[in-house]
């Protein structure tokens, strides 16, 4: 083989990329279980923090969560009848990989396609937190279109069902500066003790479109609109209206409001 | 050129960003604190060598055609094992440096010390040779991010170092630092001060306004 001749300039070029292509994957195969620990615990820190079980100031270690996360009954859930099902690691089903997915996935009417994501997993994870046998709070993963991107985050519900715990966003391509508020704490806040429904029980929550007095009746369900970031509420607003309707966890908590009562 | 020459060279001498002033685009987006500098500066540390060793392996056999895409090849390959490992050990400032690390691979200076030394030397001075101008590359960017991680937030690695006003102390904090030009104020003073130290730095060759007759220049 001449050096610089076309075969010998072929093969070099095929060992090379052979070789660094084994060097890539061995790489990623080894380190890929490492990322996918940490991603859980990721999760896990956030939905603890949803759930109320960590104070705002608090930073809490790796081995925090998982205690914390222990006290937290995880389920998988048929949003078509909002019962329960069996599953062996409820937390790390993919609900977004599912809702891509051509088999799994399950369209959503256009007219309630509201958080404009057009297909949704069958299932969704949630997170309850029981004490003394007594339900005190739920945690949803809610998710849906912003401006640019989605918008990924958990709503947390109070005993009753309807008053709000907490709403954060841990995900997002909103314009920084504009609408990236949805990650600010102090706006995020602003949820806590919003009811989720109206007098007839329709999902009510969601951002203002004009300013709100103080007093207006829609203060119980509607925070004020920040100022030049109408798609970033208009995609909130959306999807915490399909979350909570018939076609999200509208099933799930009615059921659980009526075994409440009963 | 003997072997010590060969790692402390490319560290003051001929430092490749106030030098030849490669590698800028990085040295103005990951230096606004000094812990994503500092994690940025061993990566580059760590392609440079590798990607340079490789090379000089491979340089004897090397086909003279595709050299550059091979040598990028090489170069990807070390970005890519850095990134993951960054991504499984370093989270948290793997999502700070975002595509920046990627970007190594573009960066100038790797395929630059490849191209114009590993091709052209064995696999133990290249070593040294990559070693020597991360460390260069690295020195600039350390003095950059503790100046404006200092400066812009009274802070040094996260922990407080000047008392600031807010907090009831005496520094009110620069957020020009804060922002990337400030970047560009800090690489041209330290620029200026290598070459008023040292004026066989300073470049002769005037760059022209008549067409063709540019002489000198680099990007990053």
């Amino acid at each position: 083989m001449k050096r610089g001749g076309v075969v010998h300039t072929l093969v070099f070029t095929f060992c090379v990329a052979l070789g660094c292509s084994v060097l890539v994957s061995a790489a990623v195969g080894w380190l890929r279980p490492v990322q996918e620990r940490y991603a859980s615990i990721d999760r896990d820190r956030r939905v603890v923090d949803a759930a109320g079980l960590k104070a705002a100031d608090e930073e809490l270690s790796d081995r925090e969560v998982a205690e914390r996360f222990e006290q937290l009954d995880v389920r998988l859930v048929d949003l078509d009848t909002g019962e329960f099902v069996a599953a062996e690691d409820p937390g790390d089903y993919d609900y977004l990989a599912a809702a891509e997915s051509d088999t799994e996935s399950v369209p959503i009417p256009k007219s309630e396609n509201k958080a404009r994501i057009g297909r949704r997993a069958p299932y969704m994870p949630v997170y309850l937190y029981r004490a003394e046998g007594e339900l005190q709070r739920i945690v949803l993963p809610v998710y849906g279109r912003g401006m640019w991107s989605t918008l990924k985050g958990y709503l947390a519900l109070e005993a009753d069902l309807e008053t709000v715990g907490g709403l954060s966003f841990y995900e997002h391509g909103e314009t920084p500066g504009i609408g990236d508020f949805v990650e600010k704490p102090d706006w995020q806040a602003r949820w806590v003790g919003k009811q989720a429904f109206d007098e007839e029980g329709e999902p009510a929550l969601g951002v203002a479109r004009e300013a709100l007095e103080p007093g207006d009746p829609a203060t119980r369900y509607r925070i004020d609109a920040m100022s030049g970031a109408t798609k970033t509420a208009r995609g909130v607003t959306g999807l915490l209206q399909y979350w909570l309707g018939d076609y999200g966890y509208g099933p799930l908590l009615e059921r659980l409001r009526e075994e409440e009562s009963s | 050129m003997d072997k010590g020459r060969t790692l402390v060279d490319p560290i003051v001498d001929n430092n490749p960003i106030t030098l030849q002033i490669l590698g800028i685009c990085s040295a103005l987006a990951v230096t606004r604190t000094l812990l994503p500098a500092l994690i940025m500066s061993a990566a580059v540390i760590s392609v440079l060598a590798f990607s340079n060793v490789a090379v000089s392996l491979l340089r004897r056999q090397m086909p003279h055609a595709v050299r550059i895409i091979i040598e990028v090849t090489i170069i990807a390959s070390g970005v890519i094992v850095v990134d993951e490992f960054l991504r499984a050990y370093l989270p948290d400032v793997s999502r700070v440096l975002s595509v920046f690390v990627g970007l190594i691979i573009t960066n100038c200076i790797i395929l630059g010390r490849t191209e114009t030394f590993a091709m052209g030397h064995g696999p133990w001075p290249s070593l040294l040779d990559g070693i020597g101008n991360g460390i260069g590359y690295s020195l600039v960017l350390v003095a950059v991010a503790t100046a404006r991680e200092l400066l812009g937030a009274g802070t040094l690695l996260g922990r407080p170092f000047l008392p600031v006003m807010e907090e009831g102390g005496w520094y009110l904090p620069n957020e020009l630092m804060l922002l990337p030009p400030s970047a560009f104020f800090l690489i041209a003073a330290i620029v200026w001060w290598f070459r008023t130290l040292k004026p066989a730095q300073r470049e002769h060759t005037v760059i022209s306004a008549v067409p063709g007759r540019f002489q000198e220049g680099g990007d990053g």
